[in-house]
């Protein structure tokens, strides 16, 4: 009996030390997964679909920059520059014209074949408009398809001079031709007019035989739940020759299956779309200078929405004295490392829109409770403060139940709050209920916290404007969840979306972020970071993560050291 | 037995149809339908974009409508389009549960191989050392949470791996998921491929199974060694290894051939935390990802498939129990 509980100790100490001994021995090699002329890149995601009609995931959008040729494409300092145009429209040079409310934009697209070498024409970017107008067909998103009244081919269907009209003003025409861009109608036709509602069912983009894109690379291997391989086309008029011959794409939903993965070198980067922030700052201590682990600041906005309805939140003065109550420095600082900052506005501070002239929230207890005296608040004997009709500062918050970070930004309010009288009650809903009935439907009583993925183009309107707030009506549609009212806002919001000229746009956010500050609807948070990785060795690889942009934009530029 | 077995299979219509309604319910009927919260996800999505959505995929039905179009669809064999993988469920089943197959049959008969020898050694010299080991093994198997387990295993084979400093087992590194490489052809390397890939998590997945299938051989046997029989075996004077072998063991096994037999639905139904770690595309994983997706279609599908599976290989366990045990008789 002595000796079996010997060895059963013996047995035990093995495994405990197997689990605490430190994992990356640095053994792993630097050099490339698969050879010098290949990129394997971990991805949470798996793309739904490469047709840009279809594609509704972000991992499809990363994807699909290297199989297609953006119009307009952002760099990873979110510059615009023209990809597949050769230039974009403005007011000056009269490639953008202003007729009332209507506008018209020429454009001329660069020449290039598609991957099967058939040219790339205006018909391809009609083909596509028409498609997408098209009540029949399962496009989900036609907000710009439904602002542009016609396409004109002025060089005929086979040229690569196109007049875009609009029916209307919209302030960010010139961020692409149309809302779909090019399609190979060659390809797709035949599927289109079979049957326009089961065009999705149709093998492009899906099938690599029949994917065709015009970008630097062509899709040769799919095999679903594992792998996504593309294969350089060779010379390209607009990105040359790229020096990595093929990109493979490994789906692994696991994001610490992610983290071992890059630990162990079988994947040379991590995509932007890939592991949380607080396994980035684990990757990073790990990497022990085998790779980087980059985190920059992004457009994804944690935020607690006020119910703007509650009677206990309508008056400014005790939401601000909220927000004082707040530490929301020490918890970035805790939590964060002070990677991901503070927010003082809805507008993160690389977006164009941005400005610092906003009020500011200091974690202030004593002007917090001079704040709560002043709205008529007054201790009970349980030390939650009451208003003169007796109710109680008690609000309830909800998030997604789950997340654990949220969770913590939870107690961490929970206690600072409580320190000036306010009571705070938790009640978390899984994510479909919260985002399917909680905010969209605005039954949540006081307080909701989740984020907003914004897009350098983001403005307030639909936001924070009136007509945004969800109700039955329409068919809660909308994204002002707090119930947020202001004249001033709806205004400057409004004329925002609608200004062309760049300048007077932001001059017009500056007003609104300014208006949002001084009348806090919402808690801001903090600006999450964005976060990836990739090996020492993988040069011009950069830290993207924009709707529509990610780290993939420059792919032909990737090379290894 | 025919009778019992034709009244089994009657039974089992009405109770696959009653299946179908609750899960049809209860997917449809769940807050957050996928096309409503396209409008709270993405503020480009106007409430005509939803209506129109939903009437091109027949959403805008009332559910008594949608579910008998579903049935008489799935009861042709056309189980419909995923909304998330744009793919027809029916090859995406397919192609999942071969891929689940793989994993799921070596793990079943890696347990079987080492869980019955072990069951039975441990059982005939029971409170030995060895018999300790088993047991504490046992213990570890059904306590060790699958995720750890799958976590420690790619940390230990895939990134650490320190026996690689001695040579001759340097080749002893597994890749950290996947299902195989990419680009890897066909034939011997593709075999040669797959099985590196499938070696971690077949063992993750076994351990479980290896744990209790070792317990209910243990307990078995220990039950069959104390009986009447086995004892007069004894006493006829018969060899320890014929008494065990011919007398004990094949009772032993009659309840463990019936575990097996129910286990056997759950071959085709995946190991979801597994093939998630591992990244394996597998039937548990699709499940996984279609709910959280809102892929109503695809988790429809897999559910009345498993549904039906555990219908018929219950059946297959009844009839298998009759077979092995002659005490048992349906009427």
């Amino acid at each position: 009996m002595r000796s079996t509980s010997k060895w059963l100790t013996l047995l035990l100490t093995a495994l405990l030390t197997l689990s605490l001994v430190p994992l990356a021995s640095g053994q792993q090699t630097q050099q490339p997964a698969a050879g010098r002329d290949q990129v394997v890149i971990g991805l949470q995601q798996e793309p739904d679909f490469l047709n840009p009609l279809f594609a509704e995931m972000a991992a499809s959008v990363s994807v699909m920059s290297t199989i297609f040729t953006s119009d307009v494409q952002r760099d990873n300092t979110w510059k615009l520059f023209a990809q597949g145009v050769t230039y974009l429209p403005n007011l000056k040079d009269g490639t953008w014209k202003l007729d009332g409310e209507k506008m018209t934009l020429v454009w001329r697209v660069k020449p290039r074949n598609w991957s099967d070498g058939r040219p790339v024409n205006c018909g391809d970017y009609v083909f596509a408009h028409n498609v997408a107008r098209n009540e029949q067909v399962p496009v989900v998103v036609r907000d710009l398809t439904n602002r542009i009244s016609n396409i004109l081919c002025t060089a005929g269907a086979a040229g690569t001079a196109i007049t875009v009209n609009w029916k209307e003003r919209y302030a960010y025409a010139n961020l692409t031709v149309t809302e779909y861009g090019a399609l190979p109608r060659h390809v797709l036709e035949r599927y289109y007019r079979a049957n326009p509602s089961k065009l999705n069912e149709a093998p492009y983009g899906n099938d690599p035989a029949v994917t065709v894109g015009d970008g630097a690379y062509k899709l040769i291997e799919w095999r679903k739940g594992a792998s996504m391989t593309v294969e350089s086309r060779g010379a390209h008029p607009i990105f040359g020759t790229p020096t990595i011959k093929r990109i493979t794409w490994r789906f692994i939903p696991d994001t610490n299956a992610l983290v071992a993965n890059m630990l162990s070198g079988a994947i040379d980067a991590i995509s932007t779309i890939g592991i949380s922030f607080d396994q980035a700052v684990q990757l990073e201590q790990q990497a022990q200078g085998r790779f980087r682990v980059f985190f920059d600041p992004g457009l994804i906005w944690e935020h607690i929405d006020f119910n703007l309805d509650n009677p206990l939140l309508a008056d400014v003065r005790v939401r601000r004295a909220i927000v004082h109550g707040i530490n929301r420095e020490q918890m970035v600082q805790q939590l964060f490392q002070g990677k991901q900052p503070v927010s003082h506005t809805y507008l993160p501070p690389r977006h164009p829109g941005y400005t610092d002239a906003v009020q500011k929230y200091a974690f202030d207890q004593a002007r917090a409770r001079a704040l709560l005296q002043e709205a008529g608040f007054t201790p009970g004997p349980d030390g939650i403060l009451r208003n003169a009709s007796g109710a109680r500062l008690s609000l309830e918050i909800g998030t997604t139940a789950g997340n654990r970070v949220r969770e913590q930004v939870e107690q961490i309010i929970q206690q600072n709050l409580r320190q000036i009288g306010i009571e705070v009650t938790i009640n978390n809903f899984p994510a479909r209920v919260f985002f399917g009935e909680i905010t969209n439907q605005r039954k949540f009583k006081a307080l909701a916290m989740y984020a907003w993925v914004l897009s350098p183009t983001s403005d307030c309107d639909q936001l924070y404007t009136s007509d945004g707030i969800p109700n039955q009506a329409n068919s809660w549609a909308g994204q002002n969840y707090p119930g947020f009212k202001n004249a001033d806002m709806d205004k400057a919001c409004k004329a925002a979306s609608r200004e062309v000229d760049e300048a007077a746009r932001n001059k017009l956010l500056n007003e609104s972020a300014i208006i949002f500050a001084r009348e806090l609807p919402t808690i801001p948070l903090y600006v999450r970071a964005s976060v990836s990785a990739a090996k020492n060795g993988l040069r011009n690889f950069t830290n993207v993560q924009l709707s529509g942009t990610y780290e993939t934009w420059n792919v032909h530029r990737w090379s290894w050291q | 037995m025919q009778r019992y077995i034709a009244r089994r299979i009657l039974q089992m219509i009405p109770i696959a149809l009653g299946i179908s309604v609750l899960m049809f319910s209860l997917l449809t009927l769940a807050p957050g339908d996928p096309v409503d919260l396209l409008i709270s996800s993405d503020p480009r999505v106007k409430p005509e974009d939803v209506a129109r959505l939903k009437r091109i995929y027949g959403l805008d039905q009332p559910i008594h409508i949608r579910y008998v179009k579903w049935l008489g669809r799935t009861v042709q064999g056309d189980l419909g389009w995923s909304r998330t993988y744009k793919e027809r469920v029916t090859d995406l089943l397919m192609d999942r549960i071969g891929n689940s197959l793989w994993l799921t049959i070596t793990a079943f008969f890696l347990a079987l191989l080492v869980a019955v020898p072990v069951g039975i050694y441990s059982a005939i010299k029971q409170y030995s050392f060895w018999d300790y080991l088993a047991t504490t093994f046992t213990f570890f198997g059904v306590s060790i949470p699958v995720f750890w387990f799958a976590i420690m295993m790619i940390y230990l084979f895939a990134v650490w791996h320190p026996w690689t400093v001695w040579s001759p087992v340097a080749w002893l590194v597994l890749p950290p998921g996947g299902i195989s490489t990419p680009g890897v052809g066909t034939g011997v390397p593709f075999l040669v491929d797959r099985l590196k890939y499938m070696l971690a998590p077949s063992v993750v997945l076994a351990l479980l199974s290896m744990a209790t299938y070792t317990r209910y051989t243990r307990s078995s046997m220990l039950e069959v060694i104390r009986q009447d029989y086995v004892r007069t075996a004894r006493a006829k004077g018969l060899a320890e290894r014929k008494v065990i072998n011919k007398h004990a063991l094949r009772n032993a096994l009659i309840p463990l051939v019936t575990i097996v037999a129910l286990s056997i639905s759950g071959l085709f139904a995946g190991a979801p935390v597994t093939e998630t770690v591992f990244a394996w595309p597998g039937v548990g994983r699709l499940l996984v990802d279609s709910v959280l997706g809102g892929d109503y279609v695809v988790a429809q599908a897999v559910l009345m498939f498993l549904a039906v599976l555990v219908l018929i290989f219950n059946l297959v366990a009844d009839i298998g129990y009759a077979l092995l045990d002659p005490r048992i008789r349906y009427d």
